[in-house]
């Protein structure tokens, strides 16, 4: 008889060369999205359009267990619950050990007020719905621990956590939820976890910038970020259109002059009615407002510390750090007294004057660009390469733009600041900066210096929590001291949550903390089984012409799928309405696809260069979260005149070593 | 012992009088609200009519009769008048408003609340009170 080695041997299947290239994974969820933190969370998969995570049928009638929907509600309303599938002799096992852990917290029969141990729920479900919890949750032991709601893990788990700790957890407290922080993410949660019908508390506290500054509620976004950048970024391509208009016949006396304080203060009573309108509407949804800075002083409790240093403790189930993230500042003498950030820039109490912003983020590059745009002095000073984490090529493209448009680019890093002249409350300073830069003749690193009334530090921002009281609990933190989270859930502390900009690994954006807020108030509020889906965001950077871009960057994208297996789509195009205005932005407005050969040109990276890129983006950033493929885009009919329609015509292949594109009218 | 200053002013010149008198340092709140017609007694805004006596009832009692303000009811006139988009209540740029009943902190003029706002109990004792 043949052995089956000879049977078989000829059916041996040979290595296709296909294989050996193609990469294990093949889904593009699992990437960095533009500009963003490096992603450490673990990639959600494209769900399917009805609930997230997708799930075969339910109606196995060999495997017992009730059905998801109805687990994860049942898990999410009892004190204590078990989710278990297969009643085998090992998870009994581990379930008995799990009930005995609690049942020896109970108090001796003397003690006052005793902690009531509650029954520990027993939650059977198929394995389907095993494998979608677990992903859900993203905790893998199994039989899974729920404590008031919240995901714990296993056994092991269970057996981590302080003793006291669990006594505690088992307590009631005073607020179902407390929220720290109220920018975009806490707000949007606090508002979420209220409308559920659960008992929450938001706390909002500014620590004064080094120059003194502060501001009300709302975050980040509402007060020193989003919404006075996109305020003054409009004022400064006012003062463009306004210079645009006497081309299209308007007559115009004298130059326009732009006066700093108007728009500050335009802009500062827009904030203000925005910090009111979010103190009304958590009043109205009977979110219960505290205007203090929030501490962990214990495993469940709270100490806020206000204005006049009043303490109150305050206690809740659960608690969700949305505290976000401040300017980062270098360590060198002179720079907090000398120097502002974007903490101080919207709020200026004079004229900026010649600038110098320091940093190649999108935030010096925004800022530098509008206060060009309004007329200032400005230069900008790198240390190495623009916009990191954002596709190269495009970020190239922006440089030679901001340089066409008249900013002026430094390469460095500023080892000095000396005050010539003091600023006052109606003048800027004037300060004169160091920096050493090679000599072009002599090839030798000399120290250079320049004098600037503003020097704009916007060099990065970090997450502030040393005095959160994080270590006094125990929750988990990233070197960046950002909050490690596991689906959102602190990875030590299983009743402490956290979203937005704190959150390690996670989009730095507005949209994403508000997605991740209001998603999470559903999750752990009524066990819903919904996920964010941090892939594929869609984003924009406003510099003076404005890039939006979608999916991955293009080096990225070689990276991952392999030189050989991305085609890219692009072209150059002119704005009809700068042709008449003859403005020199047309010649830098451009855009390109990055498709993967392999999938059917499935688009992978949307990015263009133009004005109105914002508004452009988010609309197409739904065909790449419908796998859009280059053939869709091509069937789709596009709008004209419009700078948009050039997507549904693109035919120019980008290949290596070709020139530079020449654009052509229509 | 602090305690609320009732006050009230006819039209746009009264209430900027007032505002003088009162002076410079103080908190100042002002309930904007229709004149009331002579012949009914009550005013031509009907919003108003159902504002003004929450209002008068907050401030006779704590913590809000405690508070350290100045509060005056600013009879705006009639229809016409108020209706008028030059007249000084929506021009001036720190009031700018655009509809009565408002209740609004003088020199904060985000700080302010509306119509169906005005019904909200707490919502307008936390006005009075907070000083944020």
């Amino acid at each position: 008889m043949k052995s089956l080695g000879e049977l078989f041997g000829c059916f041996k299947r040979q290595p296709r060369q296909g294989d050996a290239t193609a990469p294990a994974n093949q889904s593009t969820s699992d990437t960095p999205s533009m500009g963003a933190v490096a992603s450490g969370m673990p990639p959600p998969k494209r769900p399917a359009p009805a609930e997230s995570p997708t799930l075969p049928d339910e109606r196995n009638v060999d495997e017992p267990g009730i059905p998801l929907k109805e687990a994860l509600k049942e898990a999410n309303n009892a004190k204590i619950a078990v989710f278990y599938s297969h009643n085998t002799f090992d998870e009994e096992k581990q379930i008995l050990e799990i009930e005995a852990i609690l049942k020896a917290l109970k108090d001796r029969a003397d003690v006052e007020k005793s902690l009531e141990i509650p029954d520990v729920q027993r939650i059977r479900v198929s394995s389907a719905s095993k494998k979608a919890i677990q992903y859900l949750t993203l905790h893998n032991s199994w039989p899974l621990i729920y404590i008031k709601g919240n995901a714990v893990g296993g056994l092991k788990e269970l057996q981590a956590l302080k003793k006291d700790y669990l006594k505690e957890w088992l307590r009631d407290h005073t607020y179902d939820l407390i929220v720290i922080g109220g920018g975009s993410g806490g707000l949007a949660a606090a508002k979420e976890a209220a409308r559920l019908g659960k008992k929450v508390a938001c706390l909002d506290f500014v620590k004064p910038s080094p120059q003194g500054t502060t501001w009300g509620l709302g975050g980040t976004c509402v007060n020193v970020g989003c919404i006075p950048k996109k305020l003054m970024h409009q004022a400064s391509l006012l003062g463009h259109s306004i210079h645009d208009a006497q081309k299209f016949g308007w007559k115009l006396e004298g130059k326009p002059e732009h006066q700093w304080s108007h728009l500050r203060d335009s802009v500062q009573d827009h904030i203000a009615s925005l910090n009111w309108g979010y103190r009304v509407q958590l009043r109205e949804k009977t979110v219960t407002y505290i205007n203090s800075y929030g501490e962990f002083t214990g495993p469940f409790e709270i100490s806020a510390t206000n204005k006049k240093k009043k303490v109150e403790k305050i206690t809740a189930d659960r608690f969700l750090i949305a505290t976000g993230l401040r300017p980062k500042y270098p360590d060198f003498p002179g720079v907090k007294e000398y120097t502002i950030t974007s903490d101080d820039l919207f709020q200026l109490p004079y004229s900026p004057g010649k600038t110098l912003c320091v940093g190649a983020s999108y935030v010096s590059l925004e800022c530098a660009g509008f206060l060009h745009g309004l007329g200032f002095d400005v230069t900008v000073m790198v240390r190495s390469i623009l916009l990191r984490g954002f596709d190269q090529d495009m970020a190239e493209r922006i440089r030679k733009h901001m340089i066409a448009y008249g900013l002026k680019f430094e390469s460095g890093v500023p080892t000095k600041i000396e005050q010539i002249e003091e600023k006052t409350d109606e003048k800027a300073g004037k300060y004169r900066v160091y920096w050493p830069k090679k000599n072009e003749e002599t090839g030798e690193m000399q120290e250079f210096s320049e004098e600037y009334n503003t020097i704009l530090y916007a060099i990065g921002r970090e997450a502030v929590t040393d005095d959160v009281g994080l270590e006094t609990i125990g929750v988990e933190r990233a070197k960046s001291k950002k909050v490690v989270g596991r689906r959102e859930q602190s990875t030590t502390i299983p009743w402490v949550y956290a979203i937005g900009d704190v959150l390690e690994g996670t989009p730095e954006l507005t949209p994403v903390a508000i997605q991740a807020g209001r998603v999470l108030m559903r999750r752990i509020f009524e066990g819903a089984n919904e996920l964010t889906e941090y892939d594929q965001i869609p984003t924009t950077v406003f510099t003076p012409l404005e890039y939006g871009c979608c999916g991955l960057a293009e080096e990225d994208a070689v990276k991952k799928y392999g030189k050989e297996n991305i085609i890219i789509y692009h072209n150059v195009f002119n704005p009809l309405e700068y042709t008449i205005s003859e403005r020199m932005d047309k010649d830098h407005c451009y855009l390109k696809l990055i498709c993967l050969r392999n999938e059917e040109e499935k688009v992978v990276g949307f990015h263009i260069l133009t004005p109105n890129a914002g508004e452009i983006t988010q609309g197409f950033g739904i065909a790449l979260k419908l796998s859009a493929k280059k053939a869709d885009f091509d069937r789709l009919i596009g709008i004209h005149p419009t700078v948009a329609e050039s997507f549904t015509t693109l035919t120019l292949e980008k290949k290596d070593g070709e020139e530079e594109l020449q654009a052509s009218g229509c | 012992m602090s305690a609320l200053k009732h006050y009230t002013a006819q039209g746009y010149d009264g209430f900027k009088q007032t505002v003088e008198t009162i002076g410079k340092g103080q908190r100042i709140v002002a309930l904007f609200t229709g004149s009331k017609i002579l012949t009914t007694g009550k005013s031509w805004c009907p919003d108003c009519v159902v504002a003004e006596p929450v209002i008068d009832q907050i401030i006779k009692e704590p913590p809000v009769s405690e508070t350290d303000v100045h509060f005056i009811t600013v009879f705006v006139g009639n229809r016409e008048v108020w209706r008028d988009p030059a007249v000084g209540f929506r021009t001036d740029p720190s009031l700018k408003l655009t509809c009565i009943p408002t209740l609004l902190e003088v020199g904060k003029k985000a700080k302010r609340l509306t119509e169906d706002q005005l019904t909200n109990k707490n919502l307008v004792i936390e006005f009075f009170v907070d000083e944020e």
